[in-house]
């Protein structure tokens, strides 16, 4: 599903070059479930983003479904974003502004589905999460465990192929964390690929397969379970 | 889609009330300033468009006068090419009587047949055209009609004019509309004027220059085609009759020249606009709609990092750029479209109050004016647009991925153009503080402005032809009564109409001049101080015909010796020092008053004291003694003040709306700074704590508020001095633009800029520094 080659981001300010990933190699397999590891500034969330079409790497080959996508416009990104990948934040990244339900609808409104599939999605998705009850509140009026079943449930509310999860589990408590991690879990065998950055070695040993990245570079790859297609 | 950006719109209205009270209040009031003033602009350019044959409409005029002699019109009818119509006309206010209640009409025209070929007026029954055929008919407005007879039929009923005339009442036309540079009350034939006027010569009387007189040229016909043929042959006439007639050229105004145009040396009886009142006005209302713009686009770029997870998050899950700017451009038509609802509820409140400080009937009707909505619908994307484009297309193009990284984006983008835009709001405020300061320094100049005569105790009526008769024995009487200290009769004082005269000096040379005739003691009254020479003494018989001139009579005429000369043989008896006898718009031109009383048909009273209406009262009295008809006792200092309405009423408009882009200006600059001091919490915070004291944390802030203030200043300064000195120049009497007044309107505006911004600053530089670190 993922494929990347001699992959390298750098960013330039007028006086330093930085360079986040350096020739990075990644192939993630369609229904795998990868963990990537690493310090603080060694290029996950970076890798993340490339691979979020977030982002276009300075250098390199990324294969998104066997296509070529390093050289895409934003907005070809976005098309290809949008029905493809579903996002999960440390921060939960919910807007204030709107209520649960309108949160989970939001990526179903820039996919221009009809109202009435919207809503029977959304409420099943709500259903799924165990936050239906909640649908008419504001993200404030949560917890953070809620909160991140909601970001879940918007991530995964468009069927996405892929979810990127950056550091999910960071701003929750143990037990909403492997809550969390159930989610994941129980998403990847029905079938959705997902790739999680995390500094907790417990969290990442839910996944197939752990990269480890240094300095922009991968060091290691553990294969952690046996994983067929 | 749009609901949700409507929700979204709404919810950040409520969540951030300061900034939406800001946004919404300019609009509003700029919207609704923009709304009254368009309707004034557009009444004053829509004037007499109600003519149908509008094009082609055109008054006769000489380059002196706006009024030609009966006898030119059989020449006009011949000799002019391609005319369709032509109507000598003649305004008068006149008396009359019905079933014993005397009425006056004031706005008579006395026309031509030709008058209903040339304007459009809409008959409602009797007659129309034909009642201008002959003589002792008269056609009345609804209005006056309704006035007269109330509810009855006033076709065919009979009413006494000025005493002495039969007329018959033979039509009724609809009101005539009020965007007209005509007013009519009612309208009679010319033959009228003869007959009135006992002129036997009336059409034969070529020193008569007295009727407005209007023509109606074909469809597309130039002019200059006309008139040119025209001269011609009217010269050749001339020449024919009198061979020393020095050579007239006449000319063709445009109605639509006509209303615009006031030449206050000469006399129409047309009511004018103001072109440059309409600009100035026009000039505040954008002015003032601009600030508010500026206010909205400053606020929501500088606000725009409140927003930028919000749109980080909207691009994670899938917005394009365009969703964005379709959902940032949303909330600038919801917030331009309650602001419309308020501009429309503010402009109903504040019409009336408009509308009586410009002596206007304006209306806001917007469900029979196609045009008013229209307009109202055309207006409110355009502003929606303008306030919400830029921030639109700056706030979609944020990087998603510091916004969710959380990267300091606090504002710091756009800063460049935010500073452009304060400067460019600090250049109006300054420029309309300094306009306010200049327009209120000349009208209050002008109002105490020593006028050179006494104006305040002086009463005035016009006689009436028994009151006349008997003229010395009212002077008489009047002088009996022991509040009335003086009386004169004169035929105009200051202020009034004055005639202007064309005379020989004994040297011979020709001297145009304005004349007053009078009696002995009109110098007296009105205070003038004699510079030369002495006042007409009554019992002087070669004193009959002298005459007095002003100063700058002998300057222009470069009279020497003046009491040596001669006018027409008559002999100079004295000089008085010059005094302003028509506006302050004019420079002081050269005047004499005659010792001649015949046609002096004003009586001036100088009254002691200040109770005028008991001094009225008793002028009144004793007028009633020789005469039934009521006298109309008028007080000069109220005429000469309301010379000067139109200009108090501008300054007055002018300054409200100053003063409202003023306040709407600063709550901009409020909202700028509160952002600004807000984007540099950190940095306080960081500055405190490595022990930075808040007075110098506020100096941080102002040296930079003082770099753009004084770019702004220079900038406004040149722009206010280039404008205003171009208005002033519309007074002969003015003031100079001293250099106090630039001071002052920077001074004003760095008062208002360095009083939020040191408040807000201050506030900042005494909290606690951790509190500004931890968000961090």
């Amino acid at each position: 599903m993922i494929k990347t080659n001699n992959l390298t981001k750098i960013y330039r300010t007028d006086e330093v070059e930085t360079v986040a990933l350096n020739n990075v190699n990644v192939e993630v397999t369609k229904g795998e479930f990868v963990a990537v590891m690493g310090p603080s500034g060694c290029g996950k969330s970076t890798l993340l983003n490339v691979i979020g079409l977030l982002d276009n790497p300075t250098n390199g080959e990324f294969y998104f479904n066997t296509q070529e996508v390093s050289k895409y416009t934003e907005r070809m990104r976005t098309n290809l974003r949008k029905s493809n990948i579903g996002f999960i934040f440390q921060s939960f990244n919910l807007i204030d502004e709107l209520t649960v339900y309108e949160n989970v609808e939001l990526p179903l409104l820039y996919i221009k589905m009809s109202s009435a599939e919207r809503k029977k999605r959304v409420n099943e998705i709500l259903d799924r999460m165990k936050i239906a009850h909640r649908a008419k509140h504001f993200p404030q009026q949560l917890s953070g465990g809620q909160q991140q079943r909601v970001a879940v449930a918007r991530a995964v509310v468009t069927t996405p192929k892929l979810i990127l999860a950056d550091e999910p589990t960071v701003n929750l408590d143990s037990a909403n964390g492997e809550e969390l991690m159930d989610m994941l879990t129980q998403l990847n065998e029905e079938g959705t690929t997902i790739m999680m950055v995390t500094h907790s070695p417990t969290f990442a040993e839910y996944a197939h397969r752990t990269i480890q990245l240094f300095d922009g570079h991968i060091v290691t790859e553990n294969i952690k379970k046996e994983f067929h297609l | 889609m749009f609901k949700n950006y409507l929700k979204i719109a709404l919810r950040n209205l409520k969540k951030s009330k300061f900034f939406s009270f800001i946004n919404i209040m300019g609009l509003s009031v700029g919207i609704a300033v923009s709304i009254m003033v368009s309707l004034y602009v557009v009444g004053e350019l829509t004037v007499d468009k109600f003519n149908l044959h509008y094009d082609n409409i055109y008054r006769i005029e000489t380059g002196q006068w706006f009024h030609v002699p009966a006898p030119l019109i059989p020449i006009i009818r011949t000799e002019m090419p391609g005319l369709e119509a032509a109507a000598l006309t003649d305004r008068q206010s006149i008396k009359i009587n019905f079933d014993n209640n005397d009425h006056t009409i004031r706005n008579t025209i006395f026309a031509e047949p030709d008058f209903f070929d040339i304007f459009t007026i809409n008959i409602i029954s009797g007659e129309g055209k034909s009642a201008l055929e002959e003589p002792y008919k008269i056609l009345l407005s609804e209005r006056e009609a309704k006035k007269i007879f109330g509810d009855e039929n006033a076709v065919g009923k009979q009413i006494t004019v000025d005493k002495e005339y039969a007329f018959t009442v033979a039509g009724i036309f609809s009101d005539f509309p009020e965007n007209s540079h005509l007013s009519l009350d009612a309208l009679s034939s010319f033959k009228n004027r003869k007959i009135m006027t006992k002129q036997e010569d009336f059409y034969e009387n070529w020193s008569n220059w007295n009727y407005q007189t209007y023509i109606r040229l074909s469809d597309g016909k130039n002019p200059n085609e006309v008139i040119d043929p025209f001269n011609i042959a009217f010269n050749d006439f001339v020449a024919s009759m009198d061979e020393d007639r020095s050579e007239i050229v006449f000319n063709l105004r445009h109605l639509k020249d006509i209303y615009f145009f006031k030449d206050l040396n000469k006399n129409d009886y047309c009511k004018h606009g103001n072109m440059q009142y309409l600009l100035l006005f026009s000039m505040s209302a954008i002015l003032t709609l601009i600030i508010a713009i500026i206010n909205f686009i400053n606020l929501s770029t500088a606000r725009s990092s409140l927003r930028a997870k919000e749109i980080g998050i909207r691009k994670v899950n899938g917005a394009e750029k365009s969703d964005l700017i379709k959902q940032f451009m949303g909330e600038s038509v919801v917030i331009s479209a309650i602001s419309f609802i308020f501009a429309l509820i503010l402009t109903e409140l504040f019409l009336p109050q408009f509308n009586e400080i410009i002596d206007k009937e304006l209306v806001l009707d917007l469900f029979s004016s196609p045009s008013t909505i229209l307009s109202l619908i055309a207006g409110m994307p355009i502003i929606a647009v303008l306030t919400g484009l830029y921030p639109a297309f700056f706030m979609s193009s944020f990087n998603t991925i510091f916004i969710l990284k959380r990267e300091n984006i606090r504002g710091k983008r756009g800063l460049r153009s935010r500073r452009f835009l304060m400067v460019f709001q600090f250049i109006i405020t300054i420029s309309l503080i300094l306009g306010t300061l200049i327009i209120y320094s000349q009208m209050k100049y002008m109002v105490n402005k020593n006028l050179g005569y006494d104006k305040e105790h002086i009463l005035y009526f016009w006689m009436n032809s028994d009151l006349k008769e008997h003229n010395e024995s009212l002077k008489q009487k009047l002088l009996e009564n022991t509040e009335i200290k003086e009386v004169s009769i004169v035929h105009s004082l200051p202020g009034n109409f004055i005639m202007e005269w064309g005379r020989n000096l004994g040297s011979g040379t020709h001297v145009t001049f304005f004349s007053v005739p009078c009696d002995e003691d009109c110098i007296k009254l009105l205070n003038l101080e004699i510079v030369e020479g002495r006042n007409f003494d009554p019992d002087l018989e070669s004193d009959k015909n002298a005459f007095i001139l002003n100063e700058a009579f002998a300057k222009k005429f470069d009279l020497r010796n003046p009491l040596t000369e001669s006018i027409d043989g008559n002999k100079i008896v004295g000089i008085v020092k010059d005094f302003t006898f028509q506006s302050l718009h004019h420079s002081i031109k050269p005047m004499a008053f005659t010792y001649f009383s015949d046609w002096s048909w004003l009586v001036s009273i100088k009254v002691m004291g200040n109770d005028i209406e008991n001094a009225k009262e008793i002028i009144k009295n004793c007028c009633n003694e020789f005469s039934d008809e009521k006298v109309r006792v008028r007080f000069l200092k109220e005429d000469i003040e309301a010379k000067y309405a139109n200009d108090k009423r501008f300054s007055l408009i002018f300054t409200i709306f100053s003063m409202l882009a003023i306040i709407i200006s600063s709550l901009g600059l409020l909202g700028l700074i509160s952002f600004e001091v807000n984007r540099r919490t950190k940095e306080i915070g960081i500055r405190k704590v490595l022990g930075a004291t808040p007075l110098e944390i506020i100096n941080l802030f102002n040296k930079e508020l003082f770099i753009l203030l004084g770019i702004s200043s220079v900038i406004a300064w040149i722009l206010g001095y280039y404008l205003l000195s171009g208005w002033l120049q519309n007074f002969a009497f003015r003031i100079q633009i001293g250099v106090w007044y630039f001071v002052l309107s920077g001074f004003i505006t760095a008062f208002i800029a360095l009083f939020t911004f040191s408040f807000l600053a201050y506030k900042a530089a005494n909290s606690n520094p951790v509190d500004a670190l931890k968000y961090e």
